[in-house]
């Protein structure tokens, strides 16, 4: 995009391309080892209930079964304070009680079998609502709702934002069960030598990995490593410490042998994080002229039976962050129910309050006969309002110019009908959403850092804690290396998610990485680089101020011999290592901002909902890899289309137990399934990004859903305030619309 | 999957004695896609268990043709659903069958999948799939979970006991075309036309079709098209691959003229078995098809009994009706 | 563990083009050295043939598989589906196991010419029978066309289901070089990508078709 850089902004493949392409490529779940364990774990089939006795006897008989553990044999550490490593108090169906450890996975789940479990059932709860009313079954000694009370906001009047509006309006919606179904299960390798551990997992934070099991297990961080080179996917689904590495480095500590753990598909939906669903209650007050005036808001989210934080919080930033609008009221209530847990999947708890406030604008819109494209460039929060609940100022905002270039992609204001307008069966509609969030950066005090060195041959190598979980996050680092030294792209060799060789960067989440890593990686070839240009000043004879590096090659200013960058770094009196560590000022927040314009097609006889065309607008602050950055647009968005019309995971509600947990029957979209997708770039050149840049792994999510359940009123003139909107929605609101 | 003993026949003899020796111990082999996923997933009550003895077919030839014999053809139960798609007799002469087939779940599944193993496939019902649902009706157990359960996806009609659907796509595309099946048993060959091959669950809870754990689907029979005769297969998918229908249906019509001689309108996704409507062909008989089409498509659901989640698909039967009908009107 | 007793596998004498290993095919094969480690052997060959009466059933076999251009001669329990083996026998990684249930393509294979899941067939299915892995496509450090399209139109994020997206592709473009958009889409159907790469994917195997 732009042509002040030679490599940043520019197409290029990954680094790791080759390995994945060619099926060398190792992941967590490849990894074995002569004489490996292999763990099981038992599953409680209860959503609620005490566990009394664990007889496993005939188990620990079985030839090839070498250890079985159960809650009595589990370290004091807990990485949440509620949810033991394996527990006797089952929160949901799938919740972890015994593991097996034995020397084929085949004995291991005959073992399994042979263990009998005995439960006190106990009354379940499965509806967030119903669970904090006061005679609701009890998860926690302590109630059901995370903290004891809710999260709590508020700014201005939101009283005198009513009165002063012309119009408010009061709705009420809900999201589902979702989950991440990485390609790639759950699954780690613990080895335990001399003394120290070593860990291969599939995570996005190696870091916290180490340091929930050196904790865990009571060793040095320096005595724990964690290995994450490739990750079959990850949305947010592993970032932390889980119950699986414990288990497994417990007993590879306890039996002296390597120990696996992966576990089958089933397993992933149930006993995996979630996107916890959320219940909105959303009232607004507007002026006849569109102006905001008031915003009240309750989030009740659903975080199932262990609660890794006050989700609820987490979804109610949209609604506090996305529009200007000084009179403000907020509740959150985080809630446990007898469900899988939730936890954090991409873009944490925004998608679920980007879809409510969305749809609820749109209808707002409508009633006031206003565009609603006009509607979102009125009330959007703009770059001097800030982040109106921290109260301080946005680094970089994009917003206008994404609504902008998206309505005119798609020539909104000549092809923006009225609802219901095509003749005929089979419906078309327009519809539109945006979303801003302070994902795509770095809070103040989160770690970013790296290292570069210079070989003497005037290669480069990069060592980043990042873990590149397919965003192509290698490919950054090194760009980012590659750029600011001076050398050929070809010449750098990136090394990540290691704790051992290199720096904690803070998690690949939260759309970060082009940040934490990046900066720390940009700092670092700075680094690297004054050295170079003190070595080159001293063989050359100028001063530092005269000297460029450019594709690997050294010159003087206003002369055209190139020197090799080898016969700088070649001379250098040791190594050049270059160290960074990133920081931002702790009165400045990062913000993504993006706007989503999609064309439906409704078939009335059969409720089918075809996506035809979605133009997605981010703004990236500046775009390091175009193709990468490209991709996290495109399959965040289809992700995103998948939680507005096709995901859920449904459960039983006589039982708890949940009926989809495979892929049939939990539909994530094929090859045939997906619609035209054009991904628009706007560059907000954000200051505190490396080269401008901010992230977008995961807002592309969180826009579809309410653009599309708006194009789909648009189309056949019916509002839905609960996704997924399956055929089944779409026909029984026809049903209930014509009656 | 847990041990089993694996046997390699080259003879519907070898297979018929082997099912006569182990009955319901034993399983047919012949794609496998429907059997190990019962099997890994542990699909078993008290009155049925996962099978100890897998018979693979596949090396028996005569049971991998697809012949034209006096005009009929004859397709062996053990021809894949691939070789279906590729056949251009299939293609030219039923239509219907050939949409059909093309529909079923993706390239992978159609390349072992057979057309045995597609009409005697088992429920997709999440309830009977489901090991932790143990007392479902039709694994021995004495509960239908989906009665008052997540029911979605269930059956509007005959749904009394059980309220499963018949997942097939060729099945109805056959029923269509009036085919016949041909059954090996211990005391030889029996054929039974494909209407009265399954079994609702009134009559048997434990078996979808008349096949006893004695015998073997061998080949399907489909007479020669009647003259002017048209068929239109559609199914309504989630997604547009993987997906069993929520309902799909077949329509095989003969025309005199502008009117309609003949017709079949058979459904898949809306009742325990195929479900011929009846009602539906006798609302198109005599008449052009684009006259008939309301009436048809109402006549198809009368007699519904929608469950609490599943009313929509009433709709949905009269929506792929009227697609079905206009694609051939 | 029981005396290993080696029996001869017999091969039939083939036709040559018919699917299959010919008995000149394995002798070619085995002075490669490739031939996998054998294990305990119980019960004969499945493919003996038999005189009369249904054979008896096996717990065990001894099978003969051609993956990649090299036979390999394996004992297997009847059981052990044919991902099991590829992964854990022949240490052949590239072939994922995502949900074993034949519902997301990460173990598809290309099976004499046609792609099949993996984990939906049983390694005694595999007997005799020519089996491709992503791991077969590549020639050392060289890349199929595909793989190189894949790598230059970035049509892969975190890479699980690549394998699968490029023998998919491979298959197709052995039998149609020259496939539509729906063709190629019907072709890649049964590989699910969470991580949505389909635009990127598509457009790198109509960079190789478009070449054709």
């Amino acid at each position: 995009m732009s042509s002040q850089f030679k490599i940043i902004g520019t197409r290029q493949p990954r680094l790791d391309a080759w390995a994945r392409v060619s099926g060398r490529a190792k992941y967590a779940s490849d990894i074995s080892f002569p004489g490996m364990l292999h763990l099981k774990v038992v599953r409680s089939p209860h959503p609620h209930a005490n566990v009394l006795n664990i007889d496993a006897q005939k188990a620990a008989a079985l030839p090839g079964v070498r250890l079985i553990l159960t809650h009595k044999d589990m370290p004091a550490y807990r990485w949440h304070p509620d949810m033991p490593v394996l527990t006797d108090v089952a929160r949901f169906v799938g919740d972890d009680i015994v593991c097996v450890a034995a020397t084929s996975e085949e004995i291991a789940a005959e073992a399994v079998d042979l263990i009998k479990v005995e439960y006190q059932v106990l009354p379940f709860v499965l509806d967030p609502e119903a669970a904090m009313k006061p005679d609701a079954p009890k998860l926690y000694p302590k109630g059901n709702l995370v903290g004891g009370k809710p999260q709590l906001a508020s700014r201005g009047d939101v009283e005198k934002g009513f009165a002063e509006a012309d119009l408010v309006y009061e709705g009420r919606y809900k999201t589902n069960l979702v989950q991440h179904a990485t390609r790639e299960p759950r699954a780690c390798v613990a080895l335990w030598e001399g003394g120290k551990l070593t860990v291969w997992d599939s995570t996005q934070y190696t870091f916290a990995v180490q340091e929930g099991l050196a904790k865990a297990l009571r060793v040095p961080i320096s005595k724990v490593r964690v290995i994450c080179e490739q990750m079959g996917g990850g949305f947010g689904d592993r970032s932390t410490a889980e119950r699986y590495n414990v288990l497994a480095a417990l007993v590879a500590r306890k039996t002296q042998r390597p120990a696996r753990i992966e576990f089958n598909r089933e397993e992933n939906f149930l006993a995996g994080h979630h996107r916890y669903p959320v219940i909105f209650y959303l009232k607004y007050g507007v002026k006849k002229d569109g102006t905001l005036t008031a915003i009240q808001a309750k989030a009740v989210a659903d975080m199932g039976g262990y609660a890794h934080f006050p989700g609820a919080g987490g979804s109610m930033e949209v609604i506090l962050s996305t529009y200007r609008c000084p009179n403000l009221k907020a509740e959150s209530y985080s809630v446990c129910t007898n469900k899988p847990e939730g936890g954090f999947m991409r873009c944490v708890g925004h998608p679920q309050a980007t879809f409510p406030q969305e749809v609820h604008l749109d209808i707002i819109a409508e009633k006031l006969g206003m565009d609603p494209v006009e509607f979102r460039l009125k009330n959007y929060a703009r770059l001097e309002d800030g982040d109106q609940a921290r109260k301080i100022p946005f680094s970089s905002n994009g917003m206008e110019e994404c609504i902008k270039k998206g309505a005119e992609a798609a020539s909104w204001k000549v092809r923006w009908q009225k609802p219901g307008s095509t003749a005929g069966p089979v419906k078309r509609g327009l519809g539109m959403a945006i979303h801003a969030c302070r994902h795509g950066g770095m809070a103040a005090g989160m770690p970013s850092s790296g290292m570069v060195r210079v070989n003497s041959d005037g290669t480069v190598n990069v060592f980043t804690g990042t873990s590149d979980i397919g965003g192509g996050q290698k490919g950054t680092m090194a760009m980012i290396a590659a750029e600011e030294i001076g050398v050929p792209l070809e010449s750098v060799f990136v090394t990540s998610a290691d704790t051992d060789v290199t720096t904690d960067t803070a998690g690949t989440t939260g759309s970060r990485q082009t940040i934490t890593g990046g900066t720390g990686i940009k700092l670092a070839a700075t680094d690297a680089k004054n050295q170079l240009l003190d070595i080159a000043a001293e063989e050359l004879k100028v001063d530092r101020k005269e000297i460029l590096i450019s594709e690997g090659k050294v010159y003087r200013r206003g002369s055209s011999e190139a020197i090799p960058l080898e016969k700088i770094a070649g001379k250098a009196p040791g190594p050049i290592m270059g160290r960074g560590v990133g920081r931002v000022p702790r009165n400045v927040i990062f913000h993504t901002q993006a706007a989503h314009f999609v064309e439906v097609e409704v078939d009335t006889r059969t409720g089918a909902v075809r996506v035809v065309k979605l133009i997605a607008v981010h703004d990236v602050g500046r775009a390091i890899n175009l193709l990468t950055t490209e991709g996290q647009i495109e399959g965040g968005a289809t992700q995103g289309i998948g939680f507005g019309l096709a995901e859920e995971q449904l459960l039983d509600q006589a039982t708890g137990i949940c009926v989809n947990p495979n892929f049939i029957d939990y539909r994530v979209a094929t090859i045939k399934d997906i619609p035209e997708i054009v991904p628009m770039i706007v560059e907000s050149v954000d200051p505190y990004g490396p080269f401008g840049a901010k992230g977008v792994g995961e807002p592309p999510y969180s826009v579809p859903a309410p653009a599309i359940t708006n194009a789909i009123y648009n189309a056949i003139g019916v509002r839905f305030s609960e996704i997924p909107i399956t055929n089944r929605v779409i026909l029984t609101s026809l049903a209930k619309a014509k009656a | 999957m847990k041990p089993f003993d694996y046997y390699k026949v080259t003879s519907v003899k070898d297979a018929v004695a082997l099912l006569g020796k182990n009955g319901e111990k034993a399983a047919i082999l012949a794609g496998g896609s429907d059997l190990y996923g019962l099997m890994k997933d542990r699909v078993e009550g008290a009155k049925m268990k996962v099978p100890q003895h897998l018979i693979d077919i596949k090396g028996i030839k005569e049971l991998t043709q697809i012949k034209e014999q006096k005009g009929s053809l004859r397709i062996g139960a053990a021809t894949t659903i691939t070789d279906m798609v590729d056949s251009d007799l299939i293609s030219k002469k039923y239509p219907v069958l050939a949409q059909a087939a093309r529909q079923v779940a993706v390239p992978q599944i159609r390349n072992v999948g057979t057309l045995g193993g597609n009409l005697c496939q088992r429920p997709r019902c999440w309830y009977f799939r489901g090991a932790l649902f143990a007392g479902c009706l039709r694994k021995g157990g004495g509960n239908c979970y989906a009665q008052d359960g997540e029911n979605q996806y269930h059956a509007i009609l005959e749904n009394d006991m059980c309220c499963m659907v018949y997942p097939s796509d060729l099945a109805p595309a056959l029923m269509a075309l009036d085919a016949r099946v041909e059954i090996a048993g211990q005391k030889g060959t029996r054929v039974v036309p494909i209407a009265q091959f399954y079994v609702t669950p009134q009559n048997n809870i434990l078996r979808e079709t008349v096949l006893t754990p004695q015998e073997l689907l061998v080949a399907v029979e489909i007479p020669a098209p009647a003259q002017g005769s048209k068929g239109a297969y559609v199914k309504l998918k989630e997604r547009q691959a993987f997906d069993f229908p929520i309902a799909s249906v077949a329509v095989n019509l003969t025309l005199k003229g502008n009117a309609v001689g003949d017709a079949r309108v058979v459904f898949s996704g809306l009742a325990p078995v195929p479900v011929r409507s009846m009602k539906a062909e006798a609302a198109l008989k005599g008449r052009g098809v684009k006259d008939s089409v309301a009436a048809a498509c109402n006549a198809a659901v009368e007699g519904a009994r929608p469950l609490s989640k599943n009313g929509y698909k009433v709709q949905v039967a009269k929506g792929i009706l009227e697609q079905a009908l206009i694609i051939l009107g | 563990m029981k005396e290993a007793k080696e029996k001869p596998v017999y091969l039939e004498e083939r036709e040559e083009g018919k699917k299959g290993l010919s008995r000149r095919d394995f002798l070619k094969g085995v002075g490669a050295g490739t031939v996998a480690v054998a294990m305990v052997t119980t019960g004969p060959p499945a493919h003996e043939a038999e005189a009369a009466g249904p054979p008896k059933g096996v717990r065990e076999m001894a099978v003969v598989m051609e993956v990649n251009g090299k036979p390999y001669r394996l004992n297997v329990k009847s059981h052990w589906t044919l991902l099991e083996v590829l992964r854990r026998e022949l240490a052949l990684t590239g072939t994922k196991n995502s949900c074993d249930r034949g519902s997301c393509g990460a173990c598809t294979v290309i099976l004499d010419g046609r792609v099949v899941y993996a984990c939906s067939l049983l390694a005694v299915e595999a007997d005799r029978r020519k089996i491709t892995t992503i791991e077969g496509l590549s020639d050392g450090e060289t890349l199929h066309p595909l793989q190189e399209a894949f790598v230059r139109e970035d049509a892969l994020q975190c890479g699980f289901c690549t394998p699968a997206m490029i023998l998919c592709s491979k298959a197709l473009l052995d039998r149609n070089p020259r496939p539509g958009i729906d063709e190629i889409k019907e072709a890649l159907s049964g590989n699910i990508c969470r991580c949505a790469a389909y635009p990127k994917i598509v457009k790198a195997v109509t960079s190789v078709t478009n070449k054709a």
